[in-house]
């Protein structure tokens, strides 16, 4: 299988995440924050090990305002339903997944209100964009650090900034970002980094994280057992414990853990130019073949992620991703990428795109393989 | 006997731990005995001595101490 399905979630893992998944598993199976036996003990050592290195890969001083959710959806649901209410408005860019758009659309049943961002070529008029869109009410402006779909980054710092300019509370989703753009939350104005383990950070699936950095907590979304002041009939106040109800997928953070170990070792950098450079000779390539139609303007690092969608003229997406498979069994994603707001503004609402995602394992072969498999079809 | 003092969760006595290190005061992470009338689930960290030491560092730090104790149960 040659894989670039990279954005949906990173394959292969490196080995020693592997390894050590297997080992939390096989050696340290206790439920952490529980019980007070050794191995309890060793877990939870293990689970402070990996929330320390995910602070500390952000900038978070904190290693408490790392929470461990499921996922970045998970971490985006938080914050969007635990901080608004009934009178809010919300404004989310014309970019966002649905991770962001299903929970804010769902708040218009309770009274809440949202504008889309229009997200354009300039910075600049990003900005005056998202300027525009600030009403009284405003209460929490949620965007992507980079289009899922097509790369697109945004001035996520930038427009963090200005929203608190206008005391507005700030999330961004890095699902696609994390482990490929630096994020340095100790001199940031984002107040929520939602990120995915699985993707960028190499960890396992299953595996995401919310960095809190601010005083201000959102409600809960689940309550339960936390392994803390358990006699207290209400959720604890504090991080992570009011987010972290139930038992955590240990062995998946342990393994998150060393997925950020890995992508330092590498660096991110290094990641972003290796897989830039790959995503550009695939645009050179695609660029040349007639029947090929992309959407972008050449990707360069400071604009884009490394992310190709594409279609053929006369094929429709998920035909193409299926010749692709079944021919050349190369993987590929189809369709709409769960972003029907991002393929709107890029007018592929109704036929999709197929995207096409390198990662740090990706070799010049795989390229080659893509591009003339492309070129064949 | 261990002097103790409880915290607010396993994350908060790693953290505090962690302070305390560099701080040079040794301690250990550890389930602590449950508040009398109260039988709440805790952690926190058995130290040999600095005690009060170790609470103003911690309280300096933002580590909220729900509890401490000179050699025994809080």
């Amino acid at each position: 299988m040659i894989y670039f399905d990279n954005g949906a979630t990173t394959f292969p893992k490196p080995r020693s995440v592997i390894g050590k998944t297997m080992d939390a598993l096989r050696y340290f199976g206790a439920n952490p924050g529980r019980g007070g036996h050794r191995m309890a003990m060793k877990a939870s050592e293990m689970l402070y090990e990996a929330r320390e290195k995910t602070a500390r890969f952000f900038s978070l001083s904190d290693p408490s305002g790392v929470v461990f959710t499921l996922n970045c959806t998970t971490a985006l649901n938080i914050v969007i339903k635990g901080l608004v209410k009934s009178g809010d408005h919300i404004i989310i860019s014309s970019l966002e997944h649905n991770a962001v758009l299903r929970p804010v659309e769902k708040l218009k049943k309770i009274g809440v209100s949202y504008s889309i961002a229009k997200v354009c070529d300039n910075d600049d008029d990003t900005l005056a964009v998202f300027r525009d869109c600030v009403r009284e009410n405003t209460r929490l402006a949620v965007f992507t650090c980079a289009s899922n779909v097509f790369g697109t980054r945004l001035p996520f710092g930038r427009i963090a900034a200005l929203c608190h300019q206008y005391g507005i509370k700030t999330c961004v989703d890095a699902a696609q970002g994390a482990g490929l753009i630096p994020f340095d939350l100790s001199d940031s104005s984002v107040d929520y980094l939602c990120v995915a383990g699985h993707k960028g950070l190499y960890g396992p699936m299953g595996t995401g994280a919310l960095l809190v950095n601010c005083d201000t907590l959102p409600d809960s979304l689940v309550e339960g057992g936390t392994g803390s002041n358990s006699a207290d009939y209400s959720q604890p106040d504090f991080l992570p414990d009011r987010f972290e109800s139930g038992t955590a997928n240990f062995a998946g953070i342990v393994g998150l853990g060393e997925g950020i170990d890995f992508v330092n070792r590498m660096g991110t950098k290094y990641i972003l130019e290796k897989e830039i450079k790959e995503a550009q000779r695939i645009y050179d390539s695609f660029s040349q073949m007639k029947n090929v139609i992309l959407y972008t303007d050449f990707p360069t690092s400071s604009r884009f992620t490394p992310v190709i969608s594409f279609n053929i003229r006369g094929r429709n997406c998920e035909e193409v991703a299926e010749l692709l498979s079944e021919r050349y069994n190369i993987a590929v994603r189809s369709g709409l990428h769960c972003a029907p707001l991002a393929h709107k503004s890029m007018g592929t609402l109704d036929i999709g795109t197929v995207r096409a995602v390198p990662s740090a394992f990706t070799t010049k072969n795989d390229i080659n393989s893509l591009i003339y498999a492309v070129n064949n079809l | 006997m261990d002097n103790l003092i409880r915290l607010s969760s396993v994350t908060q006595a790693m953290r505090a731990r962690d302070i305390l290190k560099a701080s040079g005061i040794n301690s250990r992470v550890s389930r602590i005995p449950a508040q009398k009338g109260r039988g709440s689930c805790s952690y926190g960290l058995k130290i040999d001595n600095r005690l009060p030491e170790a609470v103003e560092i911690l309280r300096r730090n933002g580590i909220k101490v729900s509890g401490r104790a000179l050699g025994g149960s809080i």
